[in-house]
């Protein structure tokens, strides 16, 4: 059963007592909230993922609720809890759900060492997945958006998960996650683009959530094989060049964007070994959007 | 420094090098730095790990992995290549016995 | 209170229940033992008991993924032993590795997926300047700036404020005594000193003999400590009485006398009691007898029983009842009480209280 398949006023039931399991890429995650904004948001940008109402097994039970005392009147708040251990400072309640986003993240990049876990967006198209690390501002998350409006298949905008095991990347496709201008850039692109609402002045600024393609949803059993690893640096004005880099170079760049490196040590050293022998490494910068579809789109027919 | 000293790899350096075309990267399990290394520096560190020796007889065993290099800059080079490896814990002399 | 319905607490008692347990046991299994810092010693006690085919997969990867941090921080832990053996070579003091870095050094079965949050050393207080100072020297640096914090922990209490290496960002504790300076109770540190095991491969890297672990890790537990691994405590002392135990007949004899000597046997009657109570640790019958000069009277011990038994649960909403937080309150007030007299309590804890939270930042 799909989140759109339950009435709404039953959805928002089950987040506010018990906790609903999503299946989110590889993980189910329980997800328990009093503040309707949590549901609500849910329910519009993870529609199509599956729940599980009878869940014996939830790899993160996490929970977003208001502060106990008199904050609940005066400049409301929210708290994310994991199991019922707090990792962050309160943050303003109107914030709720983007909080749930976040600690999510948290929860992955603590917690799922199984896999070589990279700050990146990661795209796939004929069976080869693209790598895209970036620093916060590097345009990562807008060409990610970008690519995924035009056919490629998004595994994630946040997370590059790579089981060493069998040298694979597993899909987390979640909603995307816009900043400041970048929205509207993309707003621009196409019509039937589902956003949820603008959430002002956060630590990265304003922020919309893009809801994924069903398909996309609908895939994330399917894991992919990594070929590229594209450092994408957005430059005002620039034209677009694709340059190689060294794989040792690559190697060291995506160790600085790695969540867990340093946890698995020479597990983790030899993991980003097995990726770097199976990915090309380019640096990548860009300033209009039709163009680095294009060269992106070129790449994916070279090889 | 005396030149007869005998060198060996830290028993924390990962076994494991990961040799790319003109490059390596080496890890250190003990402080969990990364290094990234020139081909050069990592045949140098590929012989000691096979067996420990000295500075002249790296040189040696060098001079046929490379051939197209000056020669007489080998010695000074690993020489110099190994007290950088040093200070990063990668690389230690073996205690002098006398 | 119950605590057979807990299930981390059986799987302590005998891993092997895990045979039996339903997937959504699994769920709470896993839960319970992260919250209380046990899950990778839980995945040891599987594999030792060759009991990891029987896992399911998806809690599988849970303690895989903890698996692989517990292998970094050992390896990172021995690491910073050969490290600190080389910087304080020039002081040339015994310097002796205390809790989880000392199980390790000696290669105990307890230092297996044991997590090292920080290390802890003590070194003879006429030396502990010197010993700063060739730390500061070779990187390790104090990061409480705050004057209060500073004079806290000289003063009143029994180590340097905590100083952290600026490349690695490790954390070492440097303590010259196990017990704060103004605790009601009081231990004679020289005698600690006498009675040591060289580390192997060490100029001066040292750990206390196999009862001063057992005494000091039931003094850090039960009139030192602050509860918040009090499970993962417990279950380090069960350890340790089970392995030493079993490899030396007169191990009861020997430990008793070593805490009255030391002035440490209550601490020991309470690991004692809790061990037996909780995780069923097997206690020769005359030990009973040898350390009841220091039980205390009913009426304490049974109140002690109410608090520490639901104190020493896992931190997990599913193993409280009403009054734990009642009782770990009580333990933490209790602590402060032990460590230092009412007259520096009360103004530290109000400081706490009002102040904590700014400060942090």
């Amino acid at each position: 059963m799909r989140v759109k398949d339950i009435e709404y006023e039953q959805f928002k039931k089950y987040v506010s007592c018990e906790g609903v399991c999503l299946k989110i890429g590889p993980f189910v995650v329980n997800v328990r909230s009093s503040f309707p904004l949590v549901a609500e948001n849910i329910y519009q940008l993870y529609a199509d993922f599956i729940i599980e109402l009878n869940s014996e097994f939830a790899d993160f039970y996490v929970c977003v609720k208001p502060p106990a005392g008199l904050r609940r009147w005066f400049r409301p708040q929210c708290l994310f809890s994991f199991d019922g251990f707090i990792p962050f400072k309160p943050l303003p309640a109107n914030h709720a759900f983007v909080f749930f986003e976040w600690g999510l993240n948290w929860c992955i990049a603590q917690f799922a060492h199984q896999f070589l876990i990279i700050h990146s967006a990661v795209l796939e198209k004929n069976g080869k997945a693209v790598i895209l690390p970036g620093m916060p501002g590097a345009g990562k998350s807008t060409l990610c958006a970008a690519l995924a409006l035009d056919g490629w298949r998004l595994l994630s905008d946040e997370f590059a998960l790579f089981n060493p095991e069998d040298k694979s990347l597993t899909p987390i496709p979640r909603p995307v996650s816009l900043k400041n201008e970048s929205v509207n850039i993309i707003k621009q692109r196409q019509d039937n683009i589902i956003f949820g609402p603008l959430v002002e002045n956060t630590h990265k600024g304003t922020i919309a959530l893009m809801k994924p393609v069903t398909s996309y949803v609908d895939a994330s059993a399917e894991v992919a094989c990594p070929a590229w690893i594209i450092f994408p640096e957005y430059q005002p004005d620039a034209e677009s060049s694709l340059l190689p880099l060294s794989k040792g170079e690559g190697f060291m760049e995506v160790k600085k964007n790695c969540f867990n490196y340093d946890v698995l040590g020479e597990r983790g050293f030899r993991s980003l070994g097995e990726l770097l022998n199976l990915a090309e490494c380019y640096n990548f910068s860009y300033s209009n959007l039709d163009e680095a579809l294009n060269i992106f789109n070129q790449l994916a027919l070279e090889k | 420094m005396s030149t007869d000293r005998v060198w060996l790899v830290s028993e924390y350096l990962s076994p494991d090098f990961q040799i790319y075309d003109e490059q390596a990267v080496v890890y250190h399990c003990g402080n969990g730095q990364t290094h990234l290394l020139s081909l050069f520096g990592a045949e140098v560190l590929k012989i000691l790990l096979l067996k420990p020796g000295t500075i002249k007889e790296l040189t040696i065993a060098l001079y046929d992995r490379f051939d197209d290099v000056d020669k007489t800059d080998v010695e000074h080079s690993v020489q110099q290549f190994l007290e950088y490896c040093r200070l990063l814990d990668v690389v230690k002399m073996q205690p002098d016995e006398s | 209170m119950q605590t057979s319905h807990c299930l981390l607490i059986r799987a302590l008692r005998d891993i092997s229940v895990i045979t039996a347990f339903s997937l959504s046991d699994w769920d709470l299994f896993i839960r319970q033992a992260r919250q209380a810092n046990l899950l990778s010693k839980i995945y040891y006690l599987l594999d030792t008991a060759k009991l990891l085919s029987q896992v399911p997969e998806k809690p599988l990867h849970h303690l895989q993924s903890i698996y692989y941090i517990s292998q970094r921080h050992s390896a990172s832990a021995r690491w910073e032993i050969t490290e600190i053996n080389k910087v304080l070579a020039p002081v040339n003091v015994p310097v002796i590795l205390l809790k989880g870095t000392a199980y390790l050094a000696q290669n105990l079965d307890i230092a297996k997926g044991r997590l090292f949050n920080d290390l802890d050393i003590l070194v003879p207080k006429q030396k502990i300047e010197k010993v700063e100072k060739e730390l500061w020297k070779n990187g390790w640096l104090s990061f409480h700036h705050n004057e209060y914090d500073q004079r806290y922990y000289r003063q009143w209490m029994h180590e340097l404020p905590p100083l952290k290496h600026e490349n690695r960002g490790t954390v070492l504790d440097v303590h010259h005594t196990i017990l704060p300076e103004t605790s009601k109770l009081t231990v004679n540190t020289e005698k600690l000193f006498q009675d040591i095991i060289p580390v192997a491969g060490s100029d001066n890297i040292y750990t206390f003999s196999q009862p001063d672990l057992i005494l000091h890790s039931a003094t850090h537990l039960f009139s030192d400590g602050e509860l918040e691994h009090g499970l993962r405590d417990l279950s380090d002392l069960d350890g340790l009485i089970r392995d030493f135990s079993a490899h030396n007949n007169d191990f009861w004899q020997i430990l008793i006398e070593r805490a009255f000597e030391l002035g440490l046997e209550r601490p020991l009657f309470y690991a004692v009691r809790y061990c037996r109570l909780i995780l069923e640790t097997p206690v020769a019958d005359k030990v009973s007898g040898l350390l009841a000069p220091c039980k205390p009277n009913g009426f304490l011990l049974s109140v002690l029983d109410r608090l520490f038994i639901r104190a020493l649960m896992p931190p997990h909403k599913s193993c409280d009842d009403r009054l734990t937080s009642v009782a770990r309150f009580a333990l933490y007030i209790r602590s402060h009480y032990l460590r230092m007299p009412l007259y520096l309590l009360i103004p530290h804890l109000l400081r706490k209280f009002f102040f904590s939270d700014k400060e942090r930042v």
